[in-house]
C-alpha cells in the first residue's frame, strides 16, 4: 500500500437499524485503497454488503435506517466522514462519482440528456452556459455516443439501455472525478454492450488517471477489467488479492466456491464440468449473524473453531489478505 | 442424442409472431424453424429484442402465432382451441425468469402445487397431499415448505417451487425463459444442477432461453443463435463453441468475459459496430448487414437462407450467411 492512494477507507463500519434500539453491521471493519489508474473489484453475492459499502463511501446512506458507526474515508487527505453535508455535496460528482446499475432510474425522464450533463457541470464548476454546453458535447463524444448533437436534445426514453448507461457515465465523468464507483454498471446490459461500456470505463480510467471501484457479481468481468479483487461476505472483507493471484490461487473457501460455480469450459480438458459445484444454502441475513465465521455454515472446510470466533483478516503474501482459520493454519488449506 | 433418425418431439416450421404496437408492427419472431428431440436441451441465445422470449411464449401458446406450424409429437398445436390446448399443456410447461411474479402470493405452496393436479384431474384427491410432498422432495425442498407462502422463500427456493409446479404432470418439454438470470452464481449452480438431474430422471426436453451464453453453453446439447427475429446459426454445442461461423455469433462469443487468470485470457474481441436496428423496420437482405464487418453488396439485397454447413450425428451445423454460400 503506497502513499499515492487516491481513496483509502479504514475500518469502515455501517449499521442498519433493527427494531427501535438495535443496530447491526452491514459493512463491518472494511479497509480498502484505490490508486490512480487502478480498478479494484468488489465481489460477492447479493446481500453481502457491496452496495452499502459504495453508498457509505458516497455518504449516501438511507436515513434514518442506517448510520455510520466508525472508521475513516480518506479522499485526497480529507476524511469524508467528518465533512458537513454541504461540503460533501460539492465533493460528490466532482471528486468521487458513482454509476448505478439501472440507468433509467438515475436519469431524469423529463429532461433532455444533454441538459442533464450540462447541469452536472454547472453544479460543480464556474463556467458559462455556452461553455458547459460545449463541454457536455465533448463528453458525449468521449463516451462514444454517435450523432452527439442530435442525441443531445433527446430524452432518456429515446435511447437504448447501452446509450443511457453512456449518458450516466458522461454525467459521472463531467467533472473529471478522481474516483469512480461503478455499482454493477453493466448488469442490465447485453454482453456485447457490456464489453463496450467496460472498455469505455477502462479507457477513461487510464486517460484521466482515475481510480475505479467496480462492484460486480460477475467474476468474468473481474478477471478482464480489475487489477485487484476484494471479496465480501456478510459485510466483511474475507479476501483481497491482485487479480492474477486471485484467479490462480483463490484462498478463501468462499472465493474458491464462487469461482468453481461459474459455468465455463474447463481449461485443462476443454470440456464442461459434469456437475457444477454448488454452494449449499444462502447468504445469511446480516441481522442474524452469530459468533464465528459467517460462511462456516456453507463451508466444506469448516471446523469447530470456525463457529466460535471470527477469523481475522491476515496477510498471506505481499498483496494478499484472507480471513479464514483453515487457510491461516500452518499446513492448512492453501 | 440421435434426434436425426427419430421423429422429433417438437418441430417448428416457419414460425411467425408479430406484435402490433402504436408505432408499427414488431417482427419479433420472423420465420423460424427448428426441431427438438425427446430428452434434448436446445439453448436459444441472443440479445435483448432478438425475439427469444416471444419465441418461448409462442411455443407454449401464450402467444397465438401469426403463421407457421408448431408440431408437438406429430400434432400441429399452432391453431388448437383453448380447450384442445389443455391436454397438450400437460406435456409442455414453462418456467419464467421471475418466480415471484409467476407464483400467486396469496396462496400457500401446497395450493399452488395442487393446482396442476386439480386442473388435469391427476391422481385421487386423497393422494394429492402425498404427491405434493414427493414433488417438493424432487426439487430439493422439504414437505414442511408446503405450508408457507411464496414470500417466505429465497429467490432460489422460489424457482425450485416454480420448477416443481412445471414438472408436476411429468411433461415431455419444458420451455425455460431465463430461469437463473435473477439468481446469484452459487444459487444459479444449484438450479442448473437441479434442471439437469430432473432431465436425466424423466427424459425431459428443454428449450432453454437465455442471454447468458455460459449458462446455455453448460446446459445445452444444441444452441440456436437469434438476431432480430431470425435464427442466424444453429449447431451442436461443441461445434458452435469451437467454431462459431456467423459473424454475429463470433462477436457475441468474443464478448463473453472469462473468469480465469488475466494472463491466460487471450482476448480477441470483435466489436459490433452500431446499435441493434429497430425490429419494427428490420434491415433489407441479411438483417445483420448494418453491423457486419464482412458485409458484401449481396448482403444488402438478398436474405441468406439457413443452410447446412456440416452434417453430424449430434445435429447439423447450419448458418444463414452469404460468406458460406459456396458450400
Amino acid at each position: 500500500m503506497g502513499s499515492e492512494k487516491l481513496l483509502s477507507v479504514h475500518k469502515l463500519r455501517t449499521e442498519f437499524r433493527s427494531g427501535r434500539t438495535n443496530w447491526f453491521p452491514v459493512v463491518n471493519e472494511v479497509d480498502l485503497d484505490v490508486g490512480p489508474g487502478e480498478t479494484l473489484a468488489v465481489v460477492g453475492e447479493s446481500g453481502c454488503g457491496k452496495s452499502m459499502l459504495a453508498r457509505s463511501i458516497m455518504r449516501l446512506l438511507p436515513y434514518p435506517a442506517a448510520r455510520y458507526a466508525g472508521g475513516q474515508i480518506n479522499l485526497d487527505g480529507r476524511d469524508l466522514m467528518r465533512l458537513p453535508e454541504a461540503e460533501m455535496r460539492r465533493i460528490r460528482g466532482k471528486d468521487v462519482s458513482m454509476i448505478f446499475q439501472e440507468p433509467m432510474t438515475s436519469l431524469n425522464p423529463l429532461m433532455t440528456v444533454g441538459r442533464q450533463v450540462v447541469e452536472s457541470i454547472l453544479e460543480h464548476e464556474r463556467c458559462t452556459a455556452a461553455e458547459a454546453n460545449r463541454r457536455a458535447l465533448d463528453l458525449f463524444e468521449l463516451v462514444g455516443i454517435p450523432e452527439a448533437p442530435r442525441r443531445f436534445d433527446q430524452y432518456p426514453h429515446h435511447l437504448s439501455g447501452g446509450m443511457r448507461q453512456r449518458i450516466v457515465i458522461a454525467i459521472a465523468l463531467a467533472c473529471r472525478p478522481k474516483v469512480l464507483i461503478a455499482d454493477e454498471p453493466t448488469t442490465a446490459l447485453d454482453v456485447t454492450i457490456q464489453a463496450q461500456v467496460l472498455e469505455l470505463i477502462d479507457r477513461l480510467k487510464k486517460d484521466l488517471g482515475m481510480g475505479v471501484i467496480l462492484i460486480t457479481h460477475d467474476l468474468g468481468v473481474v478477471a478482464e477489467w480489475a487489477q485487484r479483487v476484494m471479496v465480501m461476505y456478510a459485510g466483511r472483507k474475507v479476501e483481497e488479492a491482485d487479480a492474477e493471484t486471485f484467479f490462480r490461487f483463490p484462498a478463501h473457501p468462499y472465493s474458491r466456491a464462487l469461482l468453481a460455480s461459474v459455468p465455463q469450459p474447463d481449461v485443462s480438458s476443454d470440456g464442461w464440468p459434469e456437475v457444477l459445484p454448488e454452494i449449499p444454502g444462502t447468504v445469511p441475513p446480516m441481522d442474524k449473524l452469530g459468533p464465528g465465521c459467517a460462511f462456516a455454515a456453507r463451508c466444506r472446510s469448516a471446523s469447530n473453531e470456525c463457529s466460535v470466533a471470527t477469523p481475522p483478516l491476515t496477510s498471506i503474501n505481499k498483496t494478499g489478505w484472507v480471513a479464514c482459520f483453515q487457510v491461516n493454519h500452518p499446513g492448512g488449506l492453501a | 442424442m440421435n434426434h436425426v433418425a427419430a421423429a422429433p418431439l417438437l418441430s417448428v416450421r416457419n414460425l411467425v409472431k408479430y406484435h402490433e404496437t402504436p408505432d408499427g408492427k414488431v417482427h419479433a419472431v420472423d420465420g423460424i424453424s427448428f426441431e427438438v428431440a425427446a430428452g434434448e436441451t436446445l439453448g436459444i441465445v441472443g440479445e435483448s429484442g432478438c425475439g427469444k422470449s416471444t419465441l418461448g411464449r409462442t411455443l407454449v401458446r401464450l402467444h397465438q402465432p401469426d403463421d407457421g406450424c408448431i408440431a408437438f409429437q406429430g400434432q400441429d398445436i399452432s391453431r388448437l382451441s383453448r380447450r384442445a390446448l389443455r391436454s397438450v399443456r400437460r406435456d409442455i410447461q414453462m418456467v419464467f425468469q421471475d418466480p415471484y411474479a409467476s407464483l400467486n402470493p396469496r396462496r400457500m405452496v401446497r395450493q399452488i402445487m395442487t393446482e396442476p393436479f386439480d386442473v388435469h384431474a391427476a391422481g385421487r384427491r386423497s393422494e394429492r397431499a402425498g404427491m405434493v410432498d414427493e414433488l417438493l422432495g424432487r426439487v430439493g425442498l422439504h414437505p414442511d415448505h408446503a405450508d408457507r407462502y411464496p414470500h417466505e422463500f429465497s429467490g432460489g427456493q422460489r424457482q425450485r417451487i416454480a420448477i416443481a409446479r412445471a414438472i408436476a404432470l411429468e411433461p415431455r418439454l419444458v420451455v425455460c425463459d431465463e430461469p437463473v438470470s435473477a439468481l446469484d452464481v452459487s444459487i444459479q449452480a444449484q438450479i442448473i444442477n437441479l434442471l439437469r438431474r430432473l432431465q436425466s430422471e424423466s427424459h425431459l426436453a428443454y428449450v432453454f432461453i437465455s442471454h447468458d451464453l455460459s449458462v446455455v453453453g453448460y446446459l445445452a446439447d444444441r444452441i440456436a443463435v437469434m438476431y432480430l427475429g431470425e435464427i442466424v446459426e444453429i449447431a451442436p454445442k461443441p461445434a458452435l463453441w469451437a467454431d462459431p461461423l456467423h459473424p454475429y455469433t463470433q462477436a457475441l462469443f468474443s464478448a463473453i468475459p472469462v473468469a480465469r487468470p488475466p494472463s491466460e485470457v487471450r482476448r480477441r474481441r470483435l466489436p459490433l459496430a452500431g446499435e441493434l436496428p429497430s425490429p419494427m423496420n428490420p434491415p433489407s437482405g441479411c438483417r445483420f448487414h448494418t453491423r457486419c464487418p464482412y458485409v458484401m453488396p449481396k448482403c444488402k439485397a438478398e436474405a441468406p437462407a439457413l443452410s447446412t454447413i456440416q452434417r453430424g450425428t449430434a445435429g447439423d451445423h447450419k448458418v444463414a450467411c452469404h460468406l458460406f454460400a459456396a458450400h
